[in-house]
């Protein structure tokens, strides 16, 4: 059982990893990209083919492993007027309203995963491709599918923590910022 | 009533706390599930509407702002400003006012702003004895200039949205911003008018000024050169909004490395992460809002919103007053983003049959988003304001009041009414005919 734990929190840490180095290997491509077709434009007067389909498969990774990365820091947006009102004076119903709310986005985040499936299957299907450079469509659409997978992954991780916490009677206290 | 049980759904679910993509999820689902919608041709609709270079406009501002913010490069703009008005009781509330519209000019973005200028500026406020709560209040308000100071993320959005040209959109919130910056102060001032205690800098002739500012300006220059760079890029005609936000990011890099030497290879790499997760959020929420406006779209939600105001009056300002409630409202429950996605399909037919014309619409949008930003319940700034200057939030709440009633909803009345305020600019500097 400790092995399987630890391999488990093994991959889970590389995976961290890879997306880390995703975000940054796609922020410096878009840049690099953009700023490639600016000076071969403006000062070499020609065009770099096809740049668009480039720089946005890059793209595509960098705002879904984006997304997923700050579902792992819990740093999606959030509007839990519920949660803060209620904390100060009924900690457990507003731990209460924190457990359903990671237990719904589970369930939607799952949904929207096996939505993203379903795009990629038929892309893998049918296989459609760029116009200018012939990538597979499937390239950057995947981004979308491993991205709302991840999300629903960590909004699972974020379910199992609230709860072990909730059981354990430690009510994580949202309390206004400042007071 | 499908439409009306899933803007339940969508309120519902925003209150609990779940991020606010899913929140559009569940929404989707129910319409999906209610309606005769098939989620494989919605998808696309998500993929392709994203799939488009000018988008990547605002993952660059993002990126040039978090650099910018890092690489320190606010501090010569505020010791720039405070030659001129550091000697007067309101001097350096001024200095955050008019240091958070030039900021914004640089990075697009309130938060980045708010703690940008805050960090910089708040300890001068202490040393200068102005009320903690008033300090802040002041910095949480005026840091929504970033979303009216062009370049602004959210006018990217908008004009991505609503087929209309960024650069008019640009210019169509520089009058409000303007405005904006000018009641501030001026709140700020009065605000201040009673308070005994406040320390004032000494006060020096103008040539003295003059010659300390031609001593500091050096300094200030390559951060100055970054809106000049940024703006006359696009204005001119020599760049597109994206490519001058890429140029942005390419600029910042070796200004924040080597020039004020806030950059490091340590937070150069946490500061692109950072970003990338900050661009990721946005996108990822835009993704599903786009799926879930087709469907309204499809329902006919705008003339269904239209009925129903003509069914409360007929009279044209009544009813933009209206829609201004609307938005408040949605200001005050979702980010400025969000509110964008949202507003922008479902409104602006409404508002374009009571003759607004989509670019002023563009600088109503950003105004009330902006004053959403700050006004509670949700008010994200206030709540980030209070981390930044250690203060409650109850301690900011009266002066927060104060300006909203006396700055930003004077100018979301003249934005609203006045339709030159937003359309003179675009028309004086790009000749387009309105």
């Amino acid at each position: 059982m400790g092995t399987i734990k630890k391999v488990l929190f093994f991959v889970y840490d590389c995976l961290l990893k890879a997306e880390r180095a995703i975000l940054i290997i796609s922020s410096l491509s878009v840049v690099a990209i953009i700023c490639a077709a600016v000076f071969m434009r403006y000062i070499l007067h020609s065009d770099l083919f096809a740049y668009d389909e480039l720089v946005m498969i890059a793209a595509f990774w960098l705002y879904f492993i984006g997304a997923a990365y700050g579902s792992y820091q819990d740093n999606h947006i959030k509007a839990d007027i519920i949660q803060i009102s209620l904390s100060p004076n009924h900690p457990k119903a507003s731990a209460i309203i924190g457990l359903i709310a990671r237990g719904l986005e589970v369930i939607f985040a799952a949904t929207i995963s096996y939505w993203g499936w379903s795009l990629i299957a038929w892309q893998f299907k049918f296989m459609g491709r760029t116009m200018g450079l012939g990538i597979p469509i499937a390239v950057p659409q995947s981004a979308i599918v491993i991205g709302f997978f991840l999300m629903t992954l960590y909004a699972v991780v974020h379910f199992v923590k609230e709860l072990g916490n909730f059981n354990k009677g430690m009510y994580l206290k949202t309390t206004v910022e400042g007071d | 009533m499908d439409i009306v049980i899933s803007i339940f759904i969508l309120i519902g679910t925003l209150l609990i706390g779940i991020p606010i993509p899913f929140c559009f999820t569940a929404t989707v689902m129910w319409m999906v599930g209610v309606g005769d919608y098939n989620i494989t041709s919605l998808l696309p609709v998500g993929y392709s509407k994203m799939n488009t270079v000018a988008l990547l406009a605002v993952p660059l501002f993002i990126m040039a702002g978090g650099l910018m913010e890092k690489g320190k490069i606010a501090q010569p703009l505020v010791n720039l400003i405070k030659i001129f008005i550091g000697d007067r009781k309101s001097g350096i509330g001024t200095v955050a006012v008019i240091a958070s519209a030039i900021f914004g000019s640089i990075s697009g973005a309130a938060a980045a702003t708010l703690s940008c200028i805050g960090s910089i500026i708040l300890p001068e406020m202490e040393r200068s004895n102005y009320p903690k709560g008033h300090a802040a209040a002041l910095l949480v308000n005026a840091c929504p200039l970033g979303l009216l100071i062009p370049p602004s993320c959210i006018q990217i959005i908008y004009a991505w949205i609503s087929y209309q040209s960024v650069l008019n959109c640009f210019l169509a919130t520089v009058g409000p911003g303007i405005i904006l910056t000018i009641l501030l102060c001026i709140v700020n001032a009065v605000l201040l008018r009673n308070q005994k205690d406040i320390v004032v800098s000494e006060s020096l002739p103008l040539s003295v000024k003059m010659k300390q500012a031609g001593g500091r300006i050096g300094g200030a220059t390559p951060a100055l050169l970054m809106p000049i760079i940024i703006l006359g890029g696009i204005y001119t005609g020599v760049m597109t909004p994206t490519e001058a936000s890429g140029i942005a990011v390419f600029y910042a890099i070796p200004i924040g490395f080597w020039v004020y030497k806030g950059l490091n290879k340590a937070n150069f790499i946490e500061t692109l992460i950072k970003t990338a997760v900050t661009s990721g959020v946005v996108m990822c929420m835009l993704f599903v809002v786009m799926i879930l406006s087709r469907i309204y779209v499809m329902e006919d939600l705008p003339t269904s919103i239209l009925h129903f105001l003509e069914s409360i009056s007929d009279n044209r300002l009544v009813m933009l007053m209206m829609v201004n409630i609307f938005m408040v409202l949605i200001g005050m429950l979702m980010d400025d983003t969000s509110g964008t996605l949202l507003c922008t399909p479902v409104l602006l037919p409404v508002v374009t049959h009571l003759g607004i014309h989509p670019v002023q619409f563009a600088a109503i949008l950003g105004v009330n988003l902006g004053m959403g930003l700050v006004t509670p319940p949700t008010a994200p700034m206030l709540y980030l304001g209070a981390r930044v200057a250690s203060c409650k939030v109850n301690k900011m709440l009266t002066p927060t009041f104060y300006m909203i009633i006396f700055a930003w909803i004077p100018t979301l009345i003249a934005t609203t009414y006045w339709s030159d305020l937003s359309l003179f600019l675009p028309r004086f500097l790009l000749g387009v005919s309105f």
